[in-house]
């Protein structure tokens, strides 16, 4: 090949790949045909693989074509769904400012009766996260309960200290031990106990819970710049020993 | 030449010139052929352009034993079928082409799913070096570009 034929990396990887026999470069259709053979787990991990084939993977079309062909793929019972109270206004707490939550139910309610009424969640407080089936619920921003709403059992957490202000994350982890499944959670607070140190701290004491030492324990956590709770950064993310502010 | 051909029967002409004979029903089974046909836009002789006869020989192949064996036991058909698709990599790229282009549905069918048993458990990386040739763009990136301008005389 000429120097002067080459007009783009493509040109030459078209060429090359095309000589040695390898390389595939095919219509959009087609990869839409191979990926949609793929089982999930492939199938998330090929989003990676360029811009256009997570555009590809992202697509509602996509969607539908795949779970037509996978019909087994397992649907979520229901979601929650809160509405903000009439006289909603945004003041510190998290928790103060939410409605009172109604679970929808998106599967046959003749298949899973004891997603039926739900209503009785709101005696415990309110639900500020879930993961893997398990609720967090709070009334206020000392006392935390765990809910697991298949099995209708709740379990009370130990009073944290005491705090005007929270942010808290939730994190459940499936652990199979002996054939036995087994779940295990993580709850964080990050608290303030008085209002005015909302916006003006490069220090938070930070608080967590496991389910398998079942006590609080306290940590101080430092930053470079200020953390400011409720305004700058709402969200909790917690992940391998990381807590991250959104 | 057409009054010696049996009835039923239509040519195919690949992209090099070689002829195939067929039977209208095998020939059919391609989508943008049985359009040609119905339309009677189409003589006897059907040039397929874009397919070699190497590639066209292999899917007439397919057509001829999926015709054949449709009252057959269907396991038959699938040992069959994943026998055909296992090829090297340009056969089955030319063939995935040929079968998209003509819009033969069951030989897309099984090619894809033999591509996909192949890709189902490999890397990012891998799925970018066989589909979008992201080594080469690597190496060229690095090294190519860079020769040019260290190459030039800059006086």
């Amino acid at each position: 090949m000429k120097f002067n034929s080459i007009h783009s990396f493509r040109d030459i990887y078209i060429y090359r790949e095309r000589e040695r026999g390898g390389g595939m470069d095919f219509p959009e259709e087609i990869i839409m045909e191979l990926l949609a053979r793929l089982p999930v787990k492939s199938v998330m991990r090929f989003k990676c693989v360029s811009k256009g084939w997570n555009h590809m993977i992202s697509n509602a079309a996509f969607r539908t074509t795949y779970l037509s062909r996978h019909g087994e793929v397992e649907q979520p019972f229901g979601f929650f769904y809160h509405r903000p109270r009439p006289n909603f206004t945004y003041h510190g707490p998290s928790m103060r400012g939410i409605g009172p939550t109604k679970f929808i139910n998106t599967t046959n309610a003749a298949e899973r009766p004891e997603l039926k009424n739900l209503d009785y969640l709101h005696e415990l407080g309110y639900i500020l996260v879930s993961s893997k089936g398990l609720l967090l619920l709070s009334p206020d921003p000392m006392s935390y309960y765990v809910y697991d709403f298949v099995s209708k059992k709740h379990v009370e957490l130990p009073r944290t200290l005491k705090y005007s202000y929270v942010d808290v994350g939730f994190v459940c982890k499936e652990q199979h031990k002996q054939g036995s499944y087994h779940l295990s959670y993580k709850v964080v607070c990050i608290g303030t106990t008085h209002h005015e140190h909302m916006y003006k701290s490069k220090t938070r004491k930070l608080e967590t819970y496991s389910s398998e030492t079942g006590k609080w324990q306290i940590s101080i956590m430092t930053a470079k710049s200020e953390i400011g709770l409720g305004l700058h950064f709402t969200a909790k993310v917690i992940c391998r020993r990381c807590v991250s502010l959104v | 030449m057409s009054s010696s051909l049996e009835k039923n029967m239509l040519i195919l002409r690949s992209s090099d010139g070689e002829e195939f004979i067929v039977p209208e029903v095998v020939a059919v089974m391609s989508k943008a052929i049985k359009n040609m046909v119905e339309d009677e836009c189409a003589s006897n002789t059907i040039p397929v352009p874009n397919v070699d006869a190497n590639i066209l020989a292999m899917v007439i192949e397919f057509c001829k034993k999926h015709d054949e064996s449709e009252a057959e036991a269907a396991s038959d058909l699938k040992t069959f079928d994943s026998e055909f698709v296992n090829r090297g990599q340009e056969a089955l790229y030319d063939l995935i082409t040929a079968a998209n282009f003509r819009d033969v549905k069951e030989l897309l069918d099984a090619l894809c799913q033999n591509v996909a048993e192949m890709i189902k458990g490999k890397s990012v990386h891998h799925i970018r070096i066989q589909f979008l040739g992201y080594q080469l763009f690597e190496i060229l990136t690095s090294n190519f570009i860079w020769n040019i301008w260290c190459d030039r005389d800059f006086d």
